[in-house]
């Protein structure tokens, strides 16, 4: 009896410290899955229709804090070179220095700095850093309940914003007959085991 | 056009006021309003042309404009002065000719190694044949000027840099080639000025301001834009073409038959070039604009 009273104490320490670490690390970490979300986007051609593209290498990673959801946090790291409007010759031309200058700024990324619980998700403010130039963006993002399907866990998110070419150093010269503003459309799955 | 015209006045302006004040002309000061007129020429054609002064220069062209440029004025400024030895004066030359690729990819992938072609041995590699080849080639037309002087060389080095615009904006880079009309209006007009009023000190030292913009546009086209590599090295090895005149059976023609020989073979060279960029274009981009 004298033996068992510590490893009765050492029991309850440990089950106490793995109860207080696992409160603390309620965050819920999801990776972005590229097999069933989508970055695309469109812009005003002639000022009369759009034209749609896509990025088709994207990776990112959310953190949701289900407890306190100010603490949650989102990122997106698209790969500019992957950019896809269904044209091989339209693809090369916004690869170059007038449009995305691929090969001097290889990614788009955005890095949440703020979350705030909206009805239906999450106002995001973040800095989206596209073509050298960073600037502080604010969206909603719709969604964010978490399903289980075949043991993974799956959260899904929604958002379509609108920018402004012009105001991350796109060439002036390149903006014309294509419009200024972009529409950009995420639909995306995170998923943690 | 605007701002060519631009360009053109000023360094036209520069290099006449240079030239007159020079006199007599002590070879530095020759050289001095040479290089006046260029940089003139040149802030005020961009100016005309709407390329604000971006610091620090992320993009390539910013650093051609911002760094390479100013650094190649200084350095032919600084030859022209009589304390400077020819050894140290072709010593800095050869220092820009190697620093000038790594500057222009700076921040790119090619030097943070993120394509598989462009590894620890690749990139080295590449760098030092882009700095041999731009060495050796401001060599060898500064020695050509030197053997015989006139303005056919400069003239040839902005009818290349001229072509290597329309090239580079037909392989789908816009910016790129408007880059190179104030730098082709202004290298040759400060040429013919210079030689005009008989300050041909100042030919060579234009000459190397004009090499180095060329090779940078070129270059800046085949990594960051769409131009293909032998339209790129064709182009900038065109002016090399002034060298026949020194083959046994022309060399002793008189001097304008000389430049008209030079001049008549470049142009041909890069209306063929242009008219290969044009077929490129026709197939890749024209369905694009209808």
């Amino acid at each position: 009896m004298r033996r068992s009273l510590p490893v009765m104490i050492g029991s309850l320490l440990v089950v106490f410290v793995w109860s207080f670490a696992s409160l603390a690390r309620a965050a819920d970490e999801y990776t972005y899955d590229a097999v069933h979300s989508s970055v695309s986007f469109k812009a005003r051609h002639l000022d009369i229709s759009w034209i749609h593209g896509r990025f088709n290498e994207v990776s990112g990673k959310f953190s949701l804090d289900r407890t306190d959801p100010t603490k949650s946090s989102f990122q997106l790291s698209i790969k500019a070179d992957s950019v896809d409007t269904n044209n091989k010759a339209r693809d090369e031309h916004l690869r170059q220095p007038d449009y995305f200058d691929t090969k001097q700024f290889p990614t788009i990324d955005f890095k949440s700095t703020n979350v705030k619980v909206v009805e239906g998700g999450f106002e995001v403010t973040g800095d989206f850093t596209m073509h050298g130039k960073t600037k502080s963006i604010t969206f909603v993002l719709h969604g964010g309940k978490e399903i289980t399907f075949r043991d993974s866990k799956i959260v899904a998110f929604s958002t379509e914003l609108s920018l402004k070419r012009s105001d991350f150093g796109f060439d002036k010269n390149a903006i014309g007959l294509i419009g200024d503003e972009a529409r950009i459309l995420i639909d995306c799955e995170g998923v943690r085991k | 056009m605007q701002a060519s015209i631009g360009s053109l006045i000023v360094s036209a302006c520069v290099a006449l006021g240079g030239g007159w004040l020079g006199r007599p002309a002590a070879s530095w000061r020759v050289v001095a309003s040479g290089i006046g007129a260029v940089g003139a020429g040149l802030a005020s054609g961009y100016l005309l042309l709407g390329f604000g002064w971006v610091w620090p220069p992320a993009k390539a062209l910013d650093r051609l404009l911002e760094l390479i440029l100013p650094a190649a004025l200084v350095i032919e400024f600084a030859a022209g002065m009589p304390r400077i030895s020819p050894q140290l004066a072709w010593g800095l030359r050869i220092g820009l000719a190697a620093a000038t690729s790594p500057v222009l990819l700076y921040g790119s992938v090619y030097l943070r190694q993120e394509l598989p072609e462009w590894n620890t041995l690749a990139t080295p590699t590449t760098l030092l044949a882009c700095g041999v080849l731009l060495a050796l080639y401001w060599l060898l037309l500064v020695w050509l000027a030197q053997r015989r002087s006139g303005v056919s060389i400069a003239i040839a080095i902005s009818m290349a840099t001229q072509c290597a615009g329309a090239t580079i904006m037909l392989a789908g880079y816009i910016k790129g080639g408007m880059a190179a009309g104030p730098l082709a209006v202004t290298i040759a007009t400060t040429a013919i000025v210079a030689n005009l009023t008989r300050n041909r000190a100042a030919t060579q030292s234009i000459l190397g301001v004009g090499i180095l913009g060329l090779f940078g546009l070129l270059f800046i086209g085949r990594f960051y834009g769409g131009l293909r590599t032998p339209a790129a090295l064709l182009t900038f090895l065109t002016p090399l073409l002034c060298w026949v005149t020194e083959i046994r059976a022309v060399r002793d023609w008189k001097d304008w038959q000389l430049s008209a020989l030079r001049l008549t073979l470049i142009t041909l060279a890069l209306a063929l070039l242009l008219a290969l960029a044009k077929r490129d274009f026709d197939r890749d981009f024209a369905p694009l604009l209808r």
